[in-house]
């Protein structure tokens, strides 16, 4: 058996906080473990479902070997990196308001505008 | 195939090597290609959302525009979209530690049993419970590495943290450093290789050598030298001594100081370093330096690879470079860049007419074809993309800074 926590898992060096609320950083971070768990899923899904199509019988070990292969892991990048692209679309979309000058302001006056012709 | 700037490269696994199960092979590529995601989608817009936004409402409130980095970042923390890219830079840093630390709790007694039948299998190690590392390298654990270098797990042979910095610096640099990390070693004996074509040193010393990854390529491109290497904790030279020896390569690890290693004056012809003098101190660097010039015997040449000084770069780049200082707990990173080590080399005894800074190559397009991953196209598309600052390693080379110690 696998000793449990040899380990430590605490940093020394006080953590950073970047958003303005505390409970957004937290957030985040348990969001990103949360899609991490989702990648892992995906990627044990990955590996069974092509271990049974390559074989048609599978065992812990086909299951394993298969998630090893060169073209199962090529396929599990491409899939992490799309699946960042649709995490960070509110990031991107940030990115894109403040470089185009998208504002409030001008969504106000587009209102404005619209009202008065 | 190239991948759209994708990577799968994979690390080689040696002995000491913790090996991922299924669930935690992923858990790691994720960390690191999250680390990938972030420099090719997410940093490329912070300067435009900065020039857009930020900058002009710094000017709005003081009058005139950022002056320095610190400026910068003063009026950059108040913006959502650099607040969501350092969150998840930090993020993506502590996600790649812990997953790696889950692997090697899980497999620890295996590994220990490991280390047991290595230990002095092929090459040396000493170290010494009673030897203590400087403040600078303890103080913090550098680069979030949980417990940082020195960490002790109560094992006859302390390996853990060398295991957690073999595997986690492998994720971090996304294997930019080839299958065994050792992209950097590489580099700089290439350098040599081509341009002191006469200089065949007999004996070499690689200081803040961690667990080993830039030292193996010396003792593999100088066979005929005997090479040492130290470094200030027990796990790191434990470990770099338990992977050589699993790597079948001859080593001399050492747990030793650089700035007083205790070596007899002259001892050796090459002395050299990566990346360690970031992480030194403003009083130390110098007398790493200066122990590099008593230990180098007559026309021995000191070589240090380390991150490029801020000087020639815009006040943006080292506000993006400086990031590490203050989230990635790295306490000298900005500092060290401001210093001038020719002029500190110049003081550590060298002749100034032989002290350069210069650039070793990358040797990326060296691993294409020789691990998993490592496809000639990928690689081949890493070696000519153009560098941003916050991005893992510098496009063309490393930044070396190399002296020659005066013939007799
Ligand atoms: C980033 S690591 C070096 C990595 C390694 N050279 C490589 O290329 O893979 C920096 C190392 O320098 C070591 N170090 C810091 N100060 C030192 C000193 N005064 N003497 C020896 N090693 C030191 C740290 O313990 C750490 O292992």
């Amino acid at each position: 058996m696998a000793r449990a926590r040899k380990m430590t898992r605490v940093v020394r060096g006080k953590r950073p906080m970047f958003f303005d609320d505390i409970t957004e950083d937290l957030s985040v971070s348990m969001i990103m473990v949360l899609a991490q768990e989702l990648s892992v899923l995906r990627a044990r899904l990955d590996a069974v479902e092509g271990a049974t199509l390559a074989k048609g019988l599978l065992s812990e070990t086909e299951i394993a070997e298969f998630a090893d292969r060169e073209d199962t892991l090529a396929n599990g990048e491409k899939a992490r990196q799309d699946l960042f692209s649709r995490l960070f679309y509110l990031v991107h979309q940030q990115a894109a308001e403040a470089t185009g000058g998208d504002t409030s302001t001008r969504y106000a006056d587009v209102i404005a505008d619209i009202t008065k012709t | 195939m190239p991948l759209d700037g994708n990577n799968n490269f994979q690390q080689t696994l040696h002995p000491m090597l913790p090996k991922p199960s299924l669930e935690e092979a992923e858990r790691q590529s994720f960390a690191k290609s999250l680390r990938g995601y972030i420099q090719k989608a997410i940093l490329p817009d912070l300067e435009p959302v900065y020039q857009a936004r930020a900058a002009k409402r710094f000017e709005k409130e003081t009058g005139h525009s950022p002056r320095d980095r610190h400026e910068i970042r003063k009026t950059m923390v108040k913006e959502p979209y650099f607040q969501a890219y350092a969150a998840l830079n930090r993020i993506a840093q502590e996600l790649l530690w812990l997953s790696v630390i889950e692997s090697i709790d899980r497999q620890y007694d295996q590994l220990s049993a490991t280390a047991k039948s290595l230990a002095n299998k092929v090459g040396s190690y000493k170290v010494d419970r009673a030897f203590t590392p400087p403040n600078y390298v303890t103080a913090l654990d550098i680069h979030c590495m949980p417990g940082g270098y020195a960490q002790n797990t109560g094992d006859d042979i302390e390996f853990a943290a060398g295991a957690l910095y073999d595997r986690g610096v492998y994720l971090y640099s996304m294997g930019y450093g080839g299958p065994f990390n050792d992209d950097k070693g590489r580099s700089v004996v290439n350098y040599i290789k081509r341009n002191l074509k006469e200089f065949a040193p007999k004996t070499i010393l690689d200081m803040g050598c961690a667990i080993g990854h830039s030292t193996l390529p010396y003792k593999e491109l100088f066979p005929d030298a005997k090479v040492f290497a130290i470094d200030v904790t027990e796990p790191l030279v434990t470990y770099a001594h338990l992977r050589a020896a699993g790597l079948g390569v001859d080593i001399t690890y050492e747990q030793r100081n650089a700035e007083d290693t205790g070596y007899p004056d002259a001892s050796f012809d090459l002395v050299v370093s990566h990346i360690l003098l970031h992480e030194t101190s403003g009083k130390a660097l110098p007398r790493v330096l200066k122990e590099c010039h008593r230990l180098l015997k007559p026309g021995g040449y000191m070589i240090h690879a380390d991150l490029p000084p801020f000087a020639n770069m815009t006040e943006f780049m080292r506000f993006i470079l400086d990031n590490e200082t203050y989230y990635n707990a790295e306490p000298f990173w900005g500092a060290m860049r401001e210093m001038n080590l020719v002029d500190l080399s110049a003081k550590a005894g060298f002749p100034k007419d032989k002290i350069m800074m210069t650039t070793a190559p990358m040797a990326i397009r060296e691993f294409a074809g020789r691990a998993k991953g490592y496809d000639s196209g990928i690689v081949d598309q890493l070696a000519k993309r153009e560098f941003k600052a916050g991005e893992f390693a510098p496009g063309a080379g490393w930044e070396v800074l190399i002296a020659q110690k005066e013939t007799a």
